[in-house]
């Protein structure tokens, strides 16, 4: 079984190795080993999710020579983490299938598709904060090549941002784990946490927080986001938002619980800035999402105000908000994803990009719009739907920890949220062209990309029970 | 501690290469084509000695051998572990630009070329296998004065006016060099290399290690001794252009860490107040050259002002006087020859093939040299220091090193160089292959290079990140070993 994280990282890797060389087969085999590719991934990531309690899954060896040796080990985090990830993988690449069909270069997609997915897995089930930085920097260079896709003006400025920040967000990396190993000599996680408080361990404290906030998408330094989300093909803009930038957070908690220990990270009082741009990030974000008139841009900066309750949520350090972040690491997966792919399937078919454009759409297209009332509902925070779950025990969570003025940031934020949400999905199935009783012309969707999307929107409904059980043992762990 | 043993292979290697010299010049018309394989020959043929003692130089022996030939002070060989690292590196690169050289240059004065090549290749390699610093001084004349026959190769005014600024900025290197030489023997009266200095204290001892300084500094460029580079870049030939990035510029640095580590001790840079000043120096090398990489539109230029940001790595690492920083510093030696000998091969690959050189012509150009621009990415990609290559090792062990020298300012300066290095570097990969409008990916034919040039640039680039994935690391293991000689000593 200490394979199986091993596996779960370098099957889609090989896979993207195959699809490459498959030049000259025909489009149905290679279909097929970019399906086997991202869902062999899946299936051992629930294989490691069945045998839980055989967690934490370790691969006896390690790889590479130190400096940069590093291991696989997947405690409940990674496997949480990984079973998300791989799961919304899978639908996104589905959805591919048919949003790529007349796009050029789909081998060079699917290829980096995949790979993307290798290295976001090695992300995730690292043991060290070194193999966490060796995947992180590559998912940056293979990310950069998916936001480029469409090769337009708009596509290589978003590109060029988010390489760029990226880059730097490596470097700050490169900082801190360098002092960390300096420090401790090590740079595995232990839960609760090795190295003491001092000035050089403020500094690289600092510094994980910088690299991992540009990655999350933290407010003085989110600039990329809402560049690059919009310019990336559709599915992979889901894949952003709902994977890769969840990486920043993963990354922050493994630094804080599992290396630094919370104590040092109170101590050298770093909680209190990232609650304060936690929360203005919330704010920040939903206002400027009002002002878009890009649906996707719009999808973008509401990914910047979310982003901002899994901060607020590591910030208050305690085990509710904790719980209430990783929960909503999932519960914004689907519904962010879902939102995008709608956003997708509206531009590939009716080339409509504008919220202003989409008046009349919900009868054009029920299903997908349907799907984005679901995902935009649960966006809200309404009860029976998922984001309520976290936004509830990140209320009670600031309550505990003496913040009431964080409550207010949520309501307000949530006001938002359905601010600028809501008026979308009325006028889509409200207002429109030509009188309401005239029978409206349907938009075909590919099949394909219809029910990853329905999917993805039905699980935001109440889809909370499991999810909500393993956040609670990892944040319990987390806390002791 | 280290044994010293007589051996006469140290001085053989470098008769042979200097016997192949001759070679050279006597045979090289007649061989025509295959004059490079005769250099190939004397590379290889004066590494073998060395190489049957590597087993006893990593075991902690020293090979030493004097001769009579220079009296009253003999000309001295020895054999160390940081001299063998470095003989064998300058063998194996020293073969890149050999094969470069033959096939870039046809014509009358390929023999001329070819031999001198030779010439400053045996120099750099009687330097690193001096035993004393007059012996080493001998080479490292023979060596910075030959090399101005492979600058004026082309004969045009440019690389004329190139030569001179070289020559008389070494002139003056040189004479600094003798300066220094003649206070070593007012102080001391021996030259021969010790462990942990032979030379603490004494009245001139600011003019020796000040004169030998800025006669390395100068051959390796640093600022504000850099002045010859950019235009020596420019205006020299592609494998004098790779000789110079890849060897000359790390004789200078060889020169300072036997300086500090073999004449002078550590401590005299610190007792004196020194390592602050050239602490600065190195740190301002680095930002100064970047910026000015930056600012160049030719692509030489750009190399020769991104070499000089590199060399302040280097000279950074030896002045933190930390083992971790030396250790940085020889290994990032080695992958700086690495990734800028393959930048150099694919720069002058372009301008063969599609006569470009300014950084805006190169818009597109990997859709038409997609070989040639996947090389130059992957150095790109290793000069930022991204994982799983080469210089991010060197990085690693710098950090480390400035942090244990107390420095923590100077590894963030390093993170701001790499994020300067992506700056001028990316752009140029990122334009070459994308964003340059709707052309169909399927008519793609990767380019025909001349069959030495592809080996040596396969070769280079996959020693980019070989090293890094082997299971052992041991081009590191050995600047490990190299680095705990050389602190053993104290």
């Amino acid at each position: 079984m200490g394979h199986l994280p091993a596996m779960a990282v370098l099957i889609p890797f090989v896979f993207s190795v195959l699809l490459f060389l498959s030049g000259r087969c025909r489009q149905k085999y290679r279909k097929a080993i970019v399906l086997l590719g991202v869902l062999l991934p899946f299936a051992l990531s629930l294989v490691m999710l069945v045998f839980l309690e055989k967690a934490p899954f370790t691969s006896g060896k390690s790889y590479l020579a130190y400096p940069l040796t590093f291991f696989f080990r997947a405690d409940e985090f990674s496997i949480f983490m990984a079973v998300l990830f791989s799961f919304c993988y899978l639908l996104a690449t589905i959805y591919s299938f048919a949003y790529l069909s007349e796009s050029h270069g789909q081998r060079r997609y699917f290829t980096l598709l995949l790979s993307t997915e290798g290295a976001l897995l090695g992300v995730v089930l690292s043991a060290t904060l070194t193999g966490l930085f060796l995947f992180f920097e590559l998912m940056v260079v293979l990310c950069y090549l998916l936001v480029i896709h469409d090769e337009n003006n708009k596509a290589m400025l978003a590109g060029a941002k988010y390489l760029y920040m990226s880059i730097a967000a490596g470097l700050a990396l490169f900082y801190g784990l360098n002092v960390t190993y300096y420090l401790a000599g090590r740079t595995d996680f232990v839960s609760g946490g090795y190295l003491y408080a001092s000035p050089l361990a403020a500094s690289a404290l600092f510094a994980f927080l910088l690299g991992f906030a540009i990655k999350a998408g933290l407010f003085p330094v989110h600039l990329w986001l809402p560049e690059a989300h919009p310019a990336a093909p559709a599915p992979f803009s889901a894949m952003l938002s709902g994977c890769f930038i969840k990486t920043g957070v993963y990354g922050l908690v493994r630094v804080i619980h599992d290396v630094y220990g919370v104590a040092v990270f109170r101590a050298v009082a770093l909680d209190q800035l990232l609650l304060v741009l936690a929360a203005v990030t919330i704010i920040f974000g939903s206002v400027r999402a009002l002002q878009q008139d890009e649906l996707k841009r719009r999808l973008a900066y509401s990914s910047v105000a979310q982003i901002g309750y899994c901060l607020l949520g590591i910030a208050l350090l305690n085990e509710r908000a904790l719980f209430a972040a990783i929960f909503h690491i999932f519960a914004h997966a689907l519904m962010k994803g879902a939102l995008f792919l709608c956003a997708g399937a509206i531009v590939s078919q009716t080339g409509k990009k504008y919220v202003s454009e989409l008046s009349g759409i919900g009868r054009q297209m029920p299903i997908v719009m349907g799907a984005f009332t679901l995902a935009a509902a649960s966006m809200v925070g309404i009860p029976p739907f998922n984001a309520f779950i976290s936004k509830w025990h990140l209320g009670l969570a600031s309550l505990e920890g003496a913040q009431p003025l964080l409550v207010a940031v949520l309501v307000i934020s949530s006001l938002l949220n359905a601010l600028y949400y809501f008026p979308i999905v009325i006028n889509a199935f409200f207002a429109g062209p030509g009188p309401y009783d005239q029978k409206p012309v349907k938009v075909a969707v590919p099949a394909g990309m219809l029910w990853t999307t329905a999917l993805m929107a039905l699980l935001c409904l109440g889809f909370a029970y499991w999810p909500a059980v393993l956040a609670g043992r990892i944040a319990a762990a987390a806390f002791f | 501690m280290t044994q010293t043993l007589h051996s006469w292979q140290p001085a053989a290697a470098v008769f042979i290469m200097y016997g192949f010299v001759l070679l050279q010049w006597l045979c090289n018309n007649k061989l025509k084509d295959r004059a490079h394989y005769l250099s190939v020959a004397a590379l290889i043929a004066s590494m073998l000695p060395l190489l049957t003692l590597a087993d006893e130089v990593f075991a902690g022996w020293v090979f030493v051998v004097e001769y009579a030939l220079l009296p009253p002070f003999g000309l001295s060989f020895r054999l160390d572990r940081l001299s063998l690292l470095m003989a064998v590196s300058f063998q194996l690169l020293g073969g890149v630009a050999v094969l470069c050289g033959t096939v870039a240059h046809g014509g009358s004065s390929t023999r001329r070329f070819q031999t001198a090549l030779l010439f400053v290749l045996a120099s750099a390699l009687g330097m690193v296998l001096a035993g004393d610093l007059l012996s080493m001084y001998l080479f490292f004349e023979a060596m910075s004065l030959t090399f101005f026959i492979l600058v004026i190769y082309r004969g045009d005014r440019l690389s004329a006016a190139a030569t001179m600024k070289y020559l008389y900025m070494t002139i003056g290197g040189s004479v600094l060099y003798f300066a220094a030489l003649a206070a070593v023997f007012v102080g001391v009266g021996s030259f021969a290399w010790q462990e942990g200095g032979f030379f603490p204290s004494g009245p001139f001892l600011w003019l020796a290690f000040w004169g030998f300084a800025a006669a390395f500094a100068l051959k390796s460029a640093m600022f504000p001794l850099h002045f010859w580079m950019a235009d020596v870049y420019a205006n020299a030939p592609l494998p004098a252009v790779l000789l110079s990035s890849m060897v000359l510029l790390k004789t200078g640095a060889y020169g300072m860490i036997r300086l500090i580590h073999h004449v002078f001790g550590p401590e005299v840079l610190g007792q004196n107040g020194w390592q602050p000043a050239l602490l600065a120096l190195a740190s301002f090398t680095i930002l100064y050259g970047s910026v000015c990489a930056f600012a160049q539109r030719d692509l030489l230029r750009r190399l020769a002002y991104s070499g000089m940001a590199q060399l302040g790595y280097i000279y950074l690492g030896i002045f933190l006087l930390t083992p971790a920083a030396l250790t940085g510093s020889i290994y990032h030696m080695m992958s700086h020859a690495v990734f800028k000998g393959l930048m150099l091969l694919c720069a002058g690959e372009i301008l063969k093939q599609t006569g470009r050189r300014s950084v805006e012509q190169l818009f597109g150009v990997g859709r038409q040299l997609p070989l040639t621009m996947i090389c130059f990415s992957l150095s790109a990609l290793t000069v930022i220091g991204l994982p799983p290559f080469n210089v991010f090792f060197s990085k690693w062990y710098l950090g480390t090193g400035a942090l244990a020298a107390g420095q923590p300012l100077l590894l963030v300066l390093l993170l701001v160089s790499s994020m300067l290095n992506a700056a001028y570097y990316l752009p140029i990969v990122i334009g070459s292959f994308f964003g340059v409008g709707e052309q169909p990916l399927g008519k793609l034919r990767c380019e025909s290079f001349a069959r030495p040039i592809f080996t040596v640039l396969a070769l280079l680039a996959i020693a980019n990140f070989a090293f890094a994935l082997s299971p052992e690391n041991w081009l590191l293991r050995c600047t490990e070993a190299v680095v705990s000689a050389l602190y053993q000593g104290e």
